[in-house]
């Protein structure tokens, strides 16, 4: 469960982020989606604790991100747009290590079916240099589901991965919600959002624009308009 | 009909917005109240270095060379250049770059501009650092004779000049052999590998003769004989030959050799020349320079990326990726996780591996310590064993400073780093063990080394009789009895000596990351060069100030018990000694984590 109420982060002169409030109940995933410079990647790196906010509370997984910090990173996986791999470390490397950051006890098991299911194998003495982007995506992807979390958010998870893999993912995202895990996915790519979203909050300038779930916000925007065209409304692109 | 744009305009414009940008950013940082201080700090260390008196109105006095001495440096230089440039038609690949940047390609190849416009561009773009790399060898080198700096700089522009023109010419022409059919292919590399051969064999043939019949008279003759060195060049088994070959290589060496104003003047004309016909040669050869550029830049830019994950070697071998620096278990502390990480980063080896390595020298110089039999054999043993103490303990210094596999390698991966779930002084903590490891075991392996090449010498003296002679007088601590103390305060102190470095080399990338930047590049440039030198100073004097507790507490303990002890006062005194240094370390090691958490990678890192 995530739970956010009143985020502000602010950059000198700049708010990129302000009183932004919502929850991600378990087993829902959320679409985050907003023109660019909309504070989307603000948020998620809020929500991710790389960034401290300057005002609100965030909890995931019932934990306070700011007096609980260690809690409540146990129970987050947080994937970005940008693959981030140490470069001197193997895909193994790269699961071992992240095994014991999380003590994840089966481990060995856990990471052979995530290899699979990401069609990473055979891939396992590579180092990030000899992977694709996509591959690499891939990589991030399963060190991040390998200790299971209860709270997962991704940023551009599709970027660089080919049609058959955008499949997987889709499918992935969509298991580990089924799972009972609360889910923020944040694209640009709004059929996805459409396709594996429960809800969806578009953000612009920093503030919620539009939350709901597609039914409810189509309600809203008084027909069946898609997505596409309300994003475009109530952001107000052309 | 349009016309294509003069490069001259381009290259400038580049280059002026480049450097114009580069320098708003690092004045922009001055706005900072740290960076201005760092700064001041800075320019107050490197004014003391160059405007101390003593320095100031001194005139360097330049080198003279007796006459013959010019002549013979002129053509032993035209030899060495034209040897290399044998060594480069025989075996350099033709790859005709352009050596443009992706940016550069991405923006220019698609543009209206002709291919001979681009490659003007090019050639004016690589004046840049032809001008500035004969701007630093002039300053390096100073003046040459009678002649002045700018005329040093001028000779060394054009040789330069001359040296890139023909690299790029030589790349076009094979470039174009390469596009010849197969057989005209094979018998143009042929005469052309057969040409070059010959004239390389036929150079190395005169001179060899040549230096030896000059360098044969005996005493003060052979210096004389010197002078003759061009007569029996002349009069080596291919005549006049040889010479005429160097006749270019002469002339592109002759304005930065020359003597007075009046050589270089005279010099200059064939020198220009010279220039000239590599140009033309380069300007006129039409070859495909596409591909080369494109993948040259490709090159280029991952190089860049492994520099800049700080990994300049090869990857390494599939049968290496197994080896690790030791097993590293599911469950348990997370801490090992980040050492075994940065291990990683360091070597891919095992520390079992490396220490049975350090074992095996230990005892093997302890066998060798121990066998000698010769007169010299002590003394050497002697000097063996303080050497490898005096190592320990430089190593000790430098490896926390080299070695950045702490968070000043991480600190690239702030944004991941920040979602591991471990509390900031703990992260620290675990980011400072692997050097520290590297550094301490390294440190004891070395005493333990040290020991044994002692110890040999003892055993000997014990087993088979022999006397185990005295030490000299000034230096006791040569004795065995003495080693065994010091050594013994190396390795109590050399812990928390490591740990102390290790927090201000950190901490100094924590809270000034744009002037000691993070990652484990070693940034290059001039810039860079006076930045680590301010480092080095910082972290030199906080190291002093921090051992000042310590030099308290063990000078008076030191000052009593050396009368009844002797020295093994020492290592007691290392134990008391280490202790506030410990002290000063994990406040360090808080002050860090506060440092940390503060780190702002947005800002801090731009990501």
């Amino acid at each position: 469960m995530i739970e956010v109420e009143g985020l502000v982060k602010a950059y000198q002169s700049v708010t990129a982020v302000d009183g932004l409030s919502f929850r991600v109940a378990r087993g829902e995933v959320l679409g985050l989606v907003g023109p660019n410079g909309a504070g989307k990647t603000t948020t998620l790196r809020c929500l991710a604790g790389i960034l401290p906010p300057n005002a609100g509370k965030i909890r995931l997984g019932g934990f306070d991100l700011i007096t609980q910090p260690v809690e409540s990173r146990h129970c987050l996986a947080f994937m970005p747009d940008e693959p981030r791999l140490f470069e001197y470390l193997t895909v193994e490397d790269h699961l071992a290590f992240t095994a014991r950051m999380y003590g994840v006890a089966d481990a060995a098991a856990r990471a052979r079916v995530l290899l699979d299911e990401l069609e990473l194998a055979g891939k396992e003495r590579a180092l990030p240099a000899e992977l694709s982007r996509g591959m690499k995506q891939k990589l991030v992807v399963a060190c991040g589901l390998l200790h299971d979390p209860e709270v997962l958010i991704f940023d551009e998870p599709l970027t660089g991965i080919d049609p058959g893999g955008i499949r997987k993912m889709k499918q992935t995202i969509v298991r580990r919600a089924a799972a009972g895990a609360a889910v923020i996915v944040s694209s640009h790519l709004l059929p996805l959002v459409e396709e594996i979203c429960s809800r969806v909050l578009v953000l612009s300038r920093g503030k919620a624009v539009l939350l709901g779930t597609l039914d409810e916000i189509r309600a809203s925007a008084g027909g069946d308009a898609s997505l596409e065209e309300i994003f475009l409304r109530v952001t107000g692109g052309s | 009909m349009s016309v294509s744009p003069s490069p001259l305009p381009l290259v400038f414009f580049t280059a002026k917005r480049m450097l114009r940008n580069a320098s708003r950013r690092k004045l922009g940082r001055l706005r900072e109240p740290r960076y201005m201080i760092g700064f001041l700090v800075g320019a107050a260390y490197f004014a003391m270095l160059f405007m101390r008196p003593g320095r100031a109105g001194r005139t360097p006095t330049p080198p003279r060379f007796p006459g013959h001495m010019n002549e013979i440096l002129l053509v032993a230089g035209a030899a060495a250049l034209a040897a290399a440039a044998l060594l480069t038609w025989l075996f350099r690949k033709g790859e005709p770059s352009l050596g443009l940047s992706e940016a550069e390609i991405q923006f220019l190849f698609p543009a209206p501009i002709s291919r001979r416009a681009l490659l003007h561009y090019a050639l004016l773009k690589a004046q840049f650092p032809v001008l500035l790399s004969a701007f630093i060898l002039t300053i390096v080198s100073g003046r040459r004779g009678n002649g002045a700096a700018i005329l040093t700089g001028l000779g060394l522009w054009l040789l330069l000049t001359a040296v890139h023109f023909h690299n790029l010419a030589l790349a076009f022409t094979k470039a174009r052999w390469n596009e010849l059919p197969p057989a005209s292919r094979r018998a143009t590399k042929i005469v052309a590998f057969a040409v070059a051969g010959s004239a390389l064999g036929m150079l190395v043939v005169t001179f060899g003769a040549g230096v030896l019949a000059a360098a044969s008279g005996p005493g003060k003759e052979r210096f004389a004989s010197l002078g003759g060195l061009v007569a029996a060049l002349q009069s080596g088994p291919f005549g006049p030959a040889p010479l005429a070959l160097l006749a270019p290589f002469r002339w592109i060496l002759a304005p930065l050799l020359a003597p007075t104003a009046r050589a270089f003047s005279l010099a200059l004309p064939p020198a220009l020349g010279l220039v000239g016909v590599l140009y033309a040669c380069v300007a006129l050869t039409a070859v495909r320079f596409e591909e080369a550029t494109l993948s040259q830049a490709s090159r280029r830019a991952a190089l860049r990326a492994r520099r800049g994950a700080g990994r300049l070697e090869a990857l390494p071998s599939e049968k290496r990726r197994g080896t690790v620096p030791f097993a590293l278990a599911p469950r348990g502390r997370p801490e090992l996780a980040i050492v075994w990480k940065n291990l990683l980063a360091w070597n891919r080896t095992s520390l079992r591996r490396q220490a049975a390595i350090v074992a095996s020298l230990a005892a093997a110089l302890f066998s060798a310590s121990a066998l000698l039999a010769t007169p010299s054999a002590d003394a050497a043993a002697a000097i063996g064993s303080a050497a490898c103490l005096a190592l320990t303990a430089l190593l000790a210094l430098v490896t926390p400073l080299g070695f950045r596999i702490d968070l000043r390698g991480d600190l690239e991966y702030a944004t991941l780093l920040r979602t591991w779930p471990l509390a900031a002084e703990r992260l620290v903590l675990a980011e400072l063990g692997a050097p520290a490891a590297v550094a301490v075991l390294y440190g004891w392996g070395g005493i333990a080394i040290a020991l044994a090449i002692a110890a040999g010498r003892v055993v000997r003296a014990a087993f088979l009789g022999a006397a185990v002679p005295p030490p000299p007088a000034s230096a006791p601590f040569l004795r065995f009895e003495a080693l065994v103390p010091v050594a013994l305060t190396v390795a109590v102190f050399l812990p928390s000596l490591v740990a102390l470095a290790l927090v201000v080399q950190n901490a100094s990338v924590l809270a000034f990351p744009a002037w000691f930047p993070a990652g484990r590049k070693r940034a290059v440039g001039l810039e860079q060069s006076g930045l680590r030198m301010l480092s080095f100073f910082g972290t030199s004097l906080v190291l002093a100030l921090a051992l000042v507790p310590a030099a308290l507490l063990a000078g008076p303990l030191i000052f009593f018990t050396f009368r009844p002890l002797g020295f093994w006062s020492l290592p007691i005194a290392a134990v008391f000694a280490a202790l506030p240094v410990l002290a000063e370390a994990a406040g360090g090691v808080f002050l860090l984590a506060r440092l940390f958490e503060r780190f702002d990678p947005a800002r801090d890192l731009g990501s």
